[in-house]
């Protein structure tokens, strides 16, 4: 099949050098790169409609991407409505490709990998169930005195632990090697070094839990497969056999471990096309390696690059050399403007929080009104978003009638109001778990079950029959015994809607044989989303219950027989994890459902980059922010030492701190103005969300900028 | 991405408008054959509704759990594994017996070049249609045989089966492929045919032959529903007039249509709530 197939370029509006990656040979091996918004991956997306005209069958193409929003305009281009029949490709990421290879070939792997049951199925876990075990693990040596020296949220110490298991997983060191390498870096107190020795414990023993109960963490799946499926000749006969084109995107943001299994294997592909974003790996932190990824340079026999940005303007191509000169030498050492320069931003100041956030809403309401954009054209970006900030540009945005989306981790489930009422009630109608819920969580659950039932109403409600001292059974009494007055005040309907619950509660105690998810289900159908109830029309409610209920669900299933646990156990284990925040389902909502709905674009800045989506206007909010600068503290874990560029042996210095955070900062800000087309609106405050006062490094930049600006303007003419 | 949109009534006025890479398939056709509104609840506002389904719903959820590891097992069998180390693997008593009666078929043994889960994607009437096949035999006289497997207990009539959305796409979309380089068969309707086959009942198949009056009235019947779904405005989806529907539906309390969810009886016949077209093991 070497047949030259010529795509038409018009009717799709390609340029020539997209044709040429396009329409190459079907057995060319070719690295393409360039910045962001030069058309690469739409190069991309048109390769593999052209490889399917030609005659390649759908399934045996592998579209790699190293997370799944990046894989957007190959879904867009297998959804459109002229792409032509055809098996489907199959789009994945390293993470889930590991996953998929270790299901189906687990009877023939399972024991050479050193799992006790080989004959018994597997079970993955999530992060969440990850963390459940950790802390089992975890929590008898905390009572030892592990960890002592550190004052930090337990779960965020799983987190960590878990993370250092997969960075061992994604570079491919032994995760015994963990707390040397930390250590050996360490340039600070020796006491440090028994944390990375106990983290390292910790991280030992749960990856030996896993192994004695066929469970499955991110970073076990990826060490399997990387170490025992792929080296098997009958997985990699078969990944052979199945996949004979590769489109391998955003090589640089992909981790290491993935660029050594593609290494072998690019010689086995009838043809392959490897993407790469100069400038990328936004995703170190997570382990993406784009150092790892230059190797792609020697193994593919063409390479081209795109040099022609389809997005920014020249203005802000001169502002992201200016930026980041200004970012990396404290100044600027060239003239990059004049007196006529056009400037594509504008840095506004605001004094506080709220004011910043009346401007946005406002400028982008003239945006869409004067300006006529529309608003998928539109992201506000911050470092971080925090639930505070969302909501009061939430509140905002629904106010001026704005539709905007956002992109965050969902919330944490014990944060949603549906799940505490849903919790609440669960421990009502088996006082025999003892545990008690308060008059408060009473109220509230009463307020979140009944419809119009308004807090005064709960109050009385939650005051007057909530008793569980009378009767420990029964602790919530019947609305018969309120007098009458207090009936009319409460209302009629209310109090009818209070009773048909609490005879639900009490005649449907969780038995031995059901399961709680199962139980939930029955009371969110039966009760709480029937006329009258309060979630009869609250879907964002449902959504949140659905999200408990597949919590509960995965919960359970990895509980293994040899926990302890019956059925009726899990649901109070649940409950105790869930309430102390071990549980905190940081479940990432699937990203794609709405990427083009026409919405305002809220989002951390490091998300929109991620989602790889150019925007007209850009809002940066709050650039004075340290957030902009510093990376997350983690006491027992460390990214850039955790990484294979990092010599063995080395110590990290403040130099070495000051230094990534300078050229993250400056490869964000890249990125960023890469994926704008027109105006980038700064926004810096006097006093930050906690009512501080901050000069982070992407405000003094912008000022060593408009000090340029300002003096070639103030200069007068010769 | 969460849109947060907070409430919103089922019953827009706005024209309906399908979600992003949106495509019919034999589910969705189905959901809105059973049930309009379903459709629209379920497809076009994708809303989660996490009431029971049907009870009891242990019952269920091993039903579940079972008809996926069958699958599994299957899968697992045509990517060349051997039966004897699958067949080590299974512990669930129905399981194995069910796992015996697939072997028993010999399937491998037979003539022809075999396709496990594969899934096609066609271009059809401005939108996309899909469907995923539990296995496909390509014969050397260009027959091609489809297989199903249902994994439910009971099993439902053959017209219930032949009349099912999944009778009219899976055919008719081997046909429609054919448009394409990357074909996988070039058939006439006259060479296809279609086996539903329950582990359960391994000795009653419940097969047909295609032709092409039959291709012909699917393209009708597969274009006008598609035509007319895409016509409609969101508040013109009906909900069903067959209540019994809504026993075995999870919104039914949104639809204020009844409190408990209907019992499956495992002695009955009958296709409400034991049905084989139920979960879509192609989806897990
Ligand atoms: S409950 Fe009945 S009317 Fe409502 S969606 Fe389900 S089947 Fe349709």
């Amino acid at each position: 099949m070497n047949a030259k197939y010529t795509y038409s370029s018009e009717k799709f509006d390609l340029t020539t050098e997209q044709d040429s990656v396009i329409n190459s040979s079907l057995n060319a091996c070719m690295l393409l790169s360039g910045e962001a918004g030069t058309g690469k991956s739409t190069a991309g997306a048109f390769r593999l409609r052209c490889l399917i005209e030609q005659g390649v069958p759908g399934d045996s193409i592998l579209i790699l991407v190293p997370q799944r929003s990046l894989a957007a305009p190959y879904f867009t281009q297998i959804q459109s409505h002229d792409f032509p029949s055809s098996s489907m490709p199959s789009i994945l990421t390293f993470g889930g490709l590991a996953q998929r290879m270790i299901s189906l070939f687990w009877p023939i792997i399972a024991k050479n990998a050193g799992f006790s049951f080989p004959n018994k199925p597997c079970r993955f876990l999530t992060l969440e169930t990850a963390q459940y075990y950790l802390a089992t693990i975890f929590d008898p040596l905390l009572q030892q005195g592990y960890f002592d020296s550190l004052t930090i949220d337990p779960n965020r110490l799983y987190s960590q632990i878990i993370d250092n298991l997969n960075k061992s997983a994604v570079v491919g060191f032994p995760p015994s090697e963990i707390s040397r390498r930390l250590t050996q870096a360490w340039a600070g107190k020796p006491s440090q070094t028994v944390i990375y020795q106990q983290g390292q414990e910790c991280a030992l023993l749960f990856r030996d839990y896993c192994l004695k109960n066929n469970l499955l963490d991110f970073s076990l799946q990826l060490s399997v497969f990387v170490d025992n499926l792929w080296p098997s000749l009958v997985c990699k006969e078969y990944l052979q056999q199945t996949y004979r084109h590769l489109i391998y995107d955003n090589i640089e943001e992909d981790i290491p471990v993935a660029h050594d299994v593609i290494e072998e294997w690019l010689p086995k592909f009838d043809s392959a096309l490897l993407i790469q974003d100069t400038g990328g790996g936004y995703r170190s932190f997570l382990g993406a390696d784009p150092q790892s990824s230059q190797r792609f340079f020697n193994l593919c026999s063409n390479k081209l690059i795109f040099s022609n940005s389809q997005v920014k303007t020249s203005e802000l191509d001169t502002l992201e050399s200016a930026l980041g000169e200004s970012l990396l030498e404290h100044k600027l050492i060239n003239q990059y403007y004049s007196r006529n320069s056009v400037l594509p931003f504008s840095v506004l100041s605001f004094r506080f929080y709220p004011e910043v956030l009346d401007w946005v809403v406002r400028e982008i309401q003239e945006l869409i009104d004067k300006e006529l954009a529309e608003p998928f054209e539109i992201a506000v970006l911050t470092p971080f978003l925090s639930d505070a900030l969302r909501f009061s540009f939430s509140a905002r945005f629904s106010e001026a009638d704005i539709p905007f989306s956002t992109y965050r981790p969902s919330r944490s489930l014990s944060d949603e109001p549906a799940v505490q009422t849903i919790l609440t009630l669960a421990k009502l109608a088996n006082p025999g778990w003892g545990l008690k819920p308060t008059q408060q969580e009473v109220r509230s659950a009463f307020l979140g079950s009944i419809a119009n039932c308004d807090l005064i109403r709960a109050d009385l409600l939650s005051r007057m029959l909530y008793r569980p001292s009378d009767d420990p059974a029964k602790p919530l009494k019947s609305f018969d015994n309120v007098n009458h007055e207090m009936q009319s005040r409460i209302t009629f309907t209310i109090g009818e809607k209070f009773e048909s619950l609490r005879v639900w509660l009490f005649e449907n105690s969780i038995k031995n044989t059901e399961f709680f998810d199962h139980w939930i289900s029955r009371l969110f159908g039966e009760i709480l989303s029937q006329p009258g109830f309060a979630l009869h029309n609250d879907f964002d409610s449902a959504n949140a219950v659905s999200r408990l209920i597949e919590s509960h669900r995965k919960f359970r299933q990895v509980l293994q027989p040899t926990d302890g646990l019956q059925i009726t156990g899990s649901a109070q284990e649940y409950i105790r994890v869930l309430e102390q925040g071990i549980l905190a389902a940081q479940s990432l909502t699937t990203w794609n459902e709405q990427t083009n709905t026409n919405a305002v674009f809220l989002s951390p800045a490091f998300s929109f980059l991620m989602t790889n989506r150019p925007v007209k206007y850009q809002f940066w909010i709050d650039i004075g922010s340290q957030g902009w600068w510093s990376r997350l503290d983690q006491p027992l874990t460390q990214p850039f030492v955790l990484n294979r560029n990092w010599p063995d042996g080395k110590i990290w210095t403040d130099f070495d701190e000051v230094y990534n955070n300078q050229h993250t900062l400056a490869r964000i800000t890249a990125g960023l103005i890469r994926r704008c087309r027109s105006h980038i609106f700064m926004c810096t405050l006097g006093y930050n969300e906690q009512g501080m006062e901050e000069r982070g490094a992407l405000l003094m930049a912008m000022q060593n900028i408009l000090r340029q600006v300002n003096f070639v303007r103030e200069v007068p003419h010769v | 991405m969460l849109c947060l949109s907070n409430r919103f009534t089922p019953y827009g006025k706005a024209h309906m408008k399908l979600p992003e890479f949106f495509s019919f398939n034999q589910n969705n056709l189905q959901d809105y054959e059973d049930c309009e509104f379903r459709f629209l609840l379920k497809h076009v506002r994708q809303l989660n509704w996490p009431a029971v389904e049907s009870e009891p719903l242990l019952l269920q959820e091993k039903k579940i759990e079972i008809g996926y590891l069958f699958h599994q097992l299957v899968q697992r069998f045509f990517s060349g594994m051997s039966p004897i180390l699958l067949t080590d693997t299974i512990e669930d008593p129905i399981l194995q017996e069910w796992w015996g009666y697939f072997l028993d078929l010999n399937l491998l043994e037979q003539p022809g070049v075999k396709f496990a889960e594969k899934m096609i994607s066609v271009p059809f009437n401005g939108y996309r249609l899909v469907a995923k096949y539990d296995l496909l035999i390509l014969l050397d006289n260009g027959h091609i045989e489809i297989y199903d497997w249902k994994t439910s207990i009971s099993q439902p009539h053959r017209h219930f089966l032949i009349d099912r959305m999944q009778s009219h796409v899976y055919p008719a979309l081997l046909m429609l492929q054919q448009s394409c380089s990357s074909f996988i068969a070039r058939p006439s309707p006259g060479d296809i045919s279609m086996t539903y086959w329950f582990p359960s009942h391994p000795q009653s198949p419940v097969s047909f032959t295609y032709s092409p009056d039959q291709y012909e009235k699917d393209l009708q019947i597969l274009g006008n529903k598609i035509k007319e779904i895409v016509a409609k405005e969101e508040n013109e989806f009906e909900k069903t007039n067959d209540v019994r529907k809504c026993k075995y539906c999870h919104y039914r309390s949104l639809c204020e249509r009844g409190i408990k969810a209907g019992i499956i009886n495992e002695d009955s016949n009958s296709a409400d709530g034991d049905n084989p077209f139920e979960f879509d093991f192609n989806a897990l």
